[in-house]
C-alpha cells in the first residue's frame, strides 16, 4: 500500500472563516459563542480524530487574535499530547493573507508542549 | 336642635368636599409620580438647582507638565462624583473657555458624560468650546452625536476635516459582547481602507482588528470584576460597564490613531495572585506601573489558570509592524510607553501623580513606514 495515497486520500480540510465562524473572538464560552474552547472541542479535535492530515484555513476568518488561537491550537496540542513536529506532520495552517499568524500558532504549540514536559 | 343638625350636615358636607379634593390631589400626585418614574425624572421636593463645573483651559491627558494634567484628572473626576452625589441637581459643563483639548482627554470626556446622562437622564448640559480648534475635536469624536446632544439634521451636522476619517464605537459588556465586540474592532479596523496607498491593506487590517480585539477582550475580562473594585467609590450599576474604541486615520499625517477606553479597576488589580504577591512591597504609583510592567513582561493574568495573558504583548507587537510609531498603556498612577520611532522598540515606564480614572490604550501608527528623522 502506498504510504503516500495513504495520507492524501485522508486529507481533510477545515475553513475557520467558513465553517465555525467569520469573527472569532476570546478564549471561553464567557467571553461569547465564538471562543477558541468551542472551536477546538467542537470543530478541531473530532475533525483531527477522523484523518491523517487535517488543513486548517484561516484567510476567511478576521480577527484572530493570539487569546483565540493560543486556546483554540496550543492547548489542542497540548490536550491531544503532540509535539511541535507531529503538529506540523498532522496539520497544515493555510494562512496566505498573514503568513505570519501560522508562525504565532506554532509558536503557541511550542509554548504549552514545552511548558507540559517542564 | 333644629340649628344644631343643620351646622352638623354643612360641616359633613364641608368634610365631604374636603375629603374628595384630598382624594383628587393625591390621584394627581400619583399620576405625575408614574410619569416621573417612566421617563427617568425625580420627583423633586425642591427646586432643581444647576451645579457648573467649568473645564479648564487645557484638557490633556499627555501635557508634559502635572499641572495641566492633574487639572484635566481633577475635571473628569468631577464629572464622576457630581452626579452620584447630587442625584436631584442638573449638571452643567462649560468647556467655554477650553483653548486645548487633547483627543484622549475628548475621549474620556464623553465617556464620563454618557455615564453622567445614564445616571440623571436630561439632567446634563453644558457650553462648547468658544476655540474652534478646541471645538473640532470634539467633532473628531462624534461627541454631540454620540451623547445624542444633536437637534439638527445629520446632513447639516459639522463634520470633522475631510482628511479625516473617524469611527467611534461603544458598548456595554451586557449588550452580547462575544459578537458586540469583535464586530466594533472590525468596523474600526476597516478605516484603514480609506489609505489604499498602504502596502497589504489586508494583512495590516487584520493585525489592527486582532490588537483590538486583545484590548476589548481585556476590557470583558479584567476591567470590570464582579466582586466589586476597591478604586471606585460606589458599587458600580451593570450598565455602566462600559468600553469605547475609536480609529482616525489621518490622510494628510499618514497616520492611524487608536484608542481603547474603559472606566474599571485598572490593571493592577487583576494580576494573578502570584504576581500579586510579588508586587506587596510597593503601593500607590510605584505598584501600578509594575503592575503594567508585570502583565506584560510575564504574560500572565489572574484570570485564567496557566494560560493566557498574550493579548498585552501582541497589542504592543503591533507597533513594530508599522515603524515610528508608538503605544502608550495608561492604568491608574502607571505608564508604560513603547516607542519604535527609531525603528527599534524602546520601551519607558513612568508614574502619575494623577490617577487616570480607569484603562486606555494609545496606538499612534506611521502608516508611510516613516521613522524620525528618515524619509
Amino acid at each position: 500500500m502506498d504510504v503516500r495515497t495513504a495520507v492524501t486520500s485522508h486529507e481533510v480540510t477545515l475553513d475557520i472563516g467558513a465553517e465555525f465562524a467569520r469573527l472569532p473572538f476570546g478564549r471561553f464560552p464567557e467571553d461569547g459563542p465564538n471562543n477558541g474552547q468551542r472551536f477546538r472541542e467542537e470543530f478541531l479535535i473530532p475533525m483531527f480524530e477522523k484523518c491523517e492530515r487535517l488543513v486548517v484555513i484561516l484567510d476567511n476568518a478576521r480577527g484572530m487574535g493570539s487569546s483565540f488561537l493560543d486556546e483554540a491550537f496550543g492547548v489542542f496540542a497540548k490536550k491531544c499530547g503532540l509535539t511541535l513536529a507531529e503538529f506540523k506532520r498532522r496539520i497544515e495552517i493555510i494562512s496566505r493573507r498573514d503568513p505570519s499568524l501560522s508562525e504565532s500558532i506554532e509558536q503557541y504549540v511550542l509554548d504549552h508542549t514545552s511548558a507540559s514536559i517542564n | 336642635m333644629k340649628l344644631l343638625k343643620r351646622l352638623s350636615e354643612e360641616q359633613r358636607r364641608r368634610n365631604q368636599r374636603r375629603l374628595r379634593r384630598r382624594q383628587k390631589n393625591a390621584a394627581r400626585r400619583k399620576e405625575r409620580r408614574d410619569h416621573y418614574r417612566k421617563y427617568g425624572y425625580k420627583p423633586a421636593k425642591h427646586k432643581v438647582r444647576i451645579i457648573r463645573t467649568q473645564a479648564p483651559i487645557r484638557l490633556d491627558l499627555e501635557a508634559e507638565d502635572t499641572v495641566t494634567r492633574r487639572q484635566t484628572i481633577d475635571f473628569l473626576r468631577r464629572l464622576q462624583t457630581i452626579p452620584n452625589i447630587h442625584k436631584k441637581h442638573a449638571l452643567f459643563v462649560d468647556l467655554a473657555n477650553c483653548e486645548f483639548v487633547g483627543l484622549s482627554a475628548a475621549l474620556v470626556l464623553t465617556a464620563e458624560l454618557e455615564i453622567a446622562q445614564m445616571r440623571n437622564p436630561g439632567m446634563v448640559t453644558g457650553r462648547d468650546p468658544i476655540d474652534p480648534e478646541a471645538a473640532s475635536v470634539f467633532d473628531i469624536v462624534q461627541f454631540h452625536r454620540h451623547l445624542k446632544y444633536v437637534t439638527i439634521p445629520e446632513d447639516q451636522m459639522a463634520k470633522p476635516s475631510e482628511n479625516l476619517v473617524v469611527k467611534l464605537q461603544s458598548g456595554g459588556l451586557q449588550d452580547s459582547p462575544g459578537t458586540r465586540l469583535p464586530e466594533a474592532a472590525a468596523a474600526i479596523s476597516e478605516v484603514l481602507r480609506n489609505c489604499p496607498d498602504i502596502d497589504d491593506v489586508e494583512a495590516n487590517m487584520d493585525r489592527i482588528h486582532q490588537a483590538l480585539n486583545e484590548g476589548l477582550l481585556n476590557v470583558l475580562q479584567h476591567a470590570y470584576p464582579d466582586e466589586g473594585s476597591r478604586s471606585l467609590r460606589h458599587a458600580l450599576d451593570p450598565k455602566e460597564k462600559r468600553w469605547w474604541a475609536i480609529g482616525i486615520v489621518d490622510m494628510v499625517e499618514n497616520k492611524l490613531t487608536l484608542f481603547v477606553y474603559d472606566r474599571g479597576v485598572g490593571i493592577s488589580s487583576t494580576l494573578r495572585p502570584n504576581l500579586r504577591e510579588r508586587l506587596a512591597g510597593y503601593v500607590g504609583k510605584d505598584r501600578d506601573m509594575r503592575a503594567i510592567k508585570a502583565a506584560i513582561d510575564y504574560g500572565r493574568t489572574s484570570r485564567s489558570e496557566g494560560d493566557g495573558g498574550k493579548g498585552l504583548p501582541q497589542m504592543l507587537d503591533l507597533i513594530s509592524h508599522f515603524p515610528g510609531s508608538f503605544i502608550i498603556v495608561e492604568s491608574g498612577h502607571g505608564l508604560y510607553v513603547v516607542d519604535n520611532s527609531s525603528g527599534e522598540n524602546e520601551v519607558s515606564v513612568g508614574t502619575s501623580e494623577d490617577p487616570l480614572p480607569g484603562t486606555l490604550l494609545y496606538w499612534e501608527l506611521r502608516l508611510d513606514g516613516r521613522e524620525d528623522g528618515g524619509d
